[in-house]
């Protein structure tokens, strides 16, 4: 009755590698019904531009996760789960910010 | 070389003194010729400059705010006389205002050799006790928790509400607004330690962040959802006590 295939919605058609880490990093671990990625970066480049950050292209990211992993978990928690997730873009790759919405089947039934 | 303040002619001119080498403290001051405040701030950080002559890892460099608008409008800098002190192409702390003995303080806390105990140099001023050399874990994660419970409502931010430096700040003070909070608030671009610390203390990467009665509430996006579930989060939030 459950789709074992994901969907999900890229930000392009040719989406960048940080992006697809998060896609891989996202649909390995939390196993979503949906993801939905969406690439803000471009609205807050010329914050970072000069400021010497070497990523301006892959900074800022909107994501959309159904999930049946964040049963039970309060946002902070849902939130942190994502967090753990990408440590490795946040703290080596340039990863700046993410707005997320993180939300169980059940919810989104509703 | 410290010792002279070079006067930015151009954004090129910039770029090049700040790429040229980036492990040095490059310290930024950005004034305008018609701010009063501005006309004591000029001779006091060439004051500083020369008694930072002798240390050949900083940078002083003057900017006119109105002039160079582009680079004025790329660190955001929104009142005169501004400082900002980098390195490694990081902003390690900014300075609003007229405070020369803030800003030298800022400038003693990172000029001397790096995360070292008492430098062997002596600073040109003497160091306020506030501002500590090298602060423990313990020592910030105490102070974090001071900070944390400063008020009901607690606002780590970019900037301050009538002067945010980020989006994501700008809304969520927006909101604290439109819901009429009382609220405290923290600049992290001013004191890069919080800024490193809280993300460890909240285990949250990101700015900004809710604290209600010290404890941990979410960025944007989760105050946003409570709202959305209930119009009456904050005062359920502060009552839950």
């Amino acid at each position: 009755m459950s789709t074992s295939v994901p969907e999900i919605v890229k930000s392009s058609e040719n989406p960048g590698p940080i992006e697809l880490t998060i896609i891989d990093k996202l649909v390995s671990s939390l196993k979503p019904s949906y993801l939905k990625i969406a690439n803000d970066s471009h609205k807050h480049a010329h914050h970072a531009g000069l400021r010497g950050a070497s990523n301006v292209t892959e900074s800022h990211f909107r994501i959309e996760v159904v999930s049946s992993e964040f049963e039970g978990k309060n946002m902070p928690s849902r939130h942190r789960v994502v967090y753990q997730l990408l440590d490795d873009e946040f703290k080596n790759k340039g990863l700046h910010a993410l707005q997320m919405k993180t939300k169980t089947q059940a919810e989104v039934a509703k | 070389m410290g010792g002279t303040v070079i006067e930015i002619e151009s954004e090129t001119q910039f770029s090049e003194l700040t790429n040229l080498d980036p492990s040095k403290l490059i310290a930024l001051y950005f004034h305008t010729p018609w701010a009063g405040p501005c006309k004591t701030m000029n001779s006091v950080f060439k004051t500083l400059a020369e008694s930072k002559a002798s240390d050949p890892n900083v940078l002083f460099l003057s900017i006119n705010a109105d002039e160079l608008s582009e680079i004025s409008e790329l660190f955001e800098v929104s009142a005169v006389p501004y400082f900002i002190l980098i390195r490694n192409s990081t902003i390690l702390k900014e300075l609003s205002g007229a405070d020369p003995k803030e800003f030298i303080n800022a400038l003693n806390q990172f000029s001397s050799p790096q995360t070292q105990a008492a430098p062997a140099v002596a600073p040109a001023a003497a160091p306020e006790p506030s501002a500590p050399e090298e602060e423990s874990e313990e020592a910030l994660n105490q102070r974090l928790t001071k900070l944390t419970t400063a008020a009901p409502i607690m606002l780590f931010m970019k900037g301050s509400p009538s002067s945010p430096q980020c989006g994501f700040s700008r809304q969520l003070v927006a909101i604290l607004r439109e819901h009429q909070v009382r609220f405290g608030f923290f600049d992290i671009l001013k004191d890069d330690s919080v800024r490193q610390g809280l993300k460890k203390f909240s285990d949250w990467p990101t700015f900004p962040q809710l604290y209600i009665n010290g404890e941990f509430q979410g960025g944007l996006d989760i105050i946003k959802e409570s709202i959305e579930e209930d119009e009456s989060f904050f005062e359920n939030a502060i009552k839950a006590a």
